[in-house]
């Protein structure tokens, strides 16, 4: 098996998985620390670590260890400009409609 | 390394406590749009030009920061009151496009309000400036990996 093909059985493998996927779409939008990436999944801490080594391993993301503080960040060279704009978009689209929701019950009573 | 586009479909739902008359006027409305319409509290957004009919185009900017540095190109293709939006929309930065987007919002009206669906059929441009020399990028590896199970035809 090549390089090349190796590198991408990771990446394949990487994506393969909800939780690491969420956990990609949220670096798109910048850095975070492994508990912010943790929050809002229901898995254990070292579940979260086992997604997160995968990840670092497929060369997706890396992370760096500030003190106690390990931060991980999406490696933007493992997508192309375009991957990583539709993974932005999906983002900012699913923030749209939440804010829509806010709107719409802060503007409840009004009579139109 | 030569431009390249990949398409995507974005398929968001939600359920709305709130008629599908005043969704529908969430949309319509501009001032309501600059409301709702940024993802965050750290994103600015202020329209150039509005003009919410069939034909009409809207201007918007909008960015974190002073310098709103993303410019977004609306074409209200279709208008179907309080039921369906179908628009375009072109996001560029820098004199830069960076996707063109049709994206359809139907309402339906549900026992609990409104039932929203959103459809964003994404053409992401690839353009040979934002993309670095060295950069792997997935169309890259995939052809690769096309030719050497012997799926692709013989590249140009």
């Amino acid at each position: 098996m090549t390089n090349q093909q190796s590198s991408l059985d990771l990446m394949f493998q990487a994506l393969a998985d909800p939780s690491r996927r969420s956990i990609v779409e949220r670096l798109c939008a910048g850095p975070a620390s492994v508990s912010e990436l943790a929050q809002p999944l229901a898995m254990s801490l070292p579940s979260v670590m086992q997604h997160l080594q995968l990840l670092e391993g497929s060369g997706l993301i890396r992370s760096a260890k500030v003190g106690r503080v390990r931060t991980c960040r999406l490696q933007p060279e493992a997508l192309s400009a375009a991957e990583t704009w539709i993974n932005q978009r999906r983002v900012l689209m699913e923030r749209k409609l939440d804010r829509l929701g806010e709107y719409l019950r802060d503007t409840a009573g009004d009579e139109h | 390394m030569p431009s390249s586009v990949i398409h995507d479909t974005l398929v968001l739902e939600r359920d709305y406590v709130a008629t599908p008359a005043r969704v529908f006027a969430a949309f319509a409305d501009p001032a309501a749009r600059l409301r709702w319409g940024p993802p965050s509290d750290t994103v600015r957004m202020i329209y150039e030009a509005t003009d919410f009919r069939v034909g009409g185009q809207d201007i918007a900017w909008c960015g974190s920061g002073e310098a709103l540095s993303y410019r977004v190109d609306t074409r209200y293709e279709d208008i179907v009151p309080d039921t369906r939006l179908v628009m375009t929309e072109t996001v560029s930065t820098g004199g830069v496009r960076l996707s063109v987007s049709l994206i359809t919002i139907t309402l339906i009206a549900s026992p609990g309000g409104t039932r929203l669906v959103l459809t964003d059929q994404i053409a992401a441009l690839d353009d040979s400036d934002m993309v670095a020399g060295s950069r792997v990028g997935w169309s890259a590896s995939l052809d690769n990996l096309s030719r050497e199970l012997g799926l692709a035809a013989e590249p140009a």
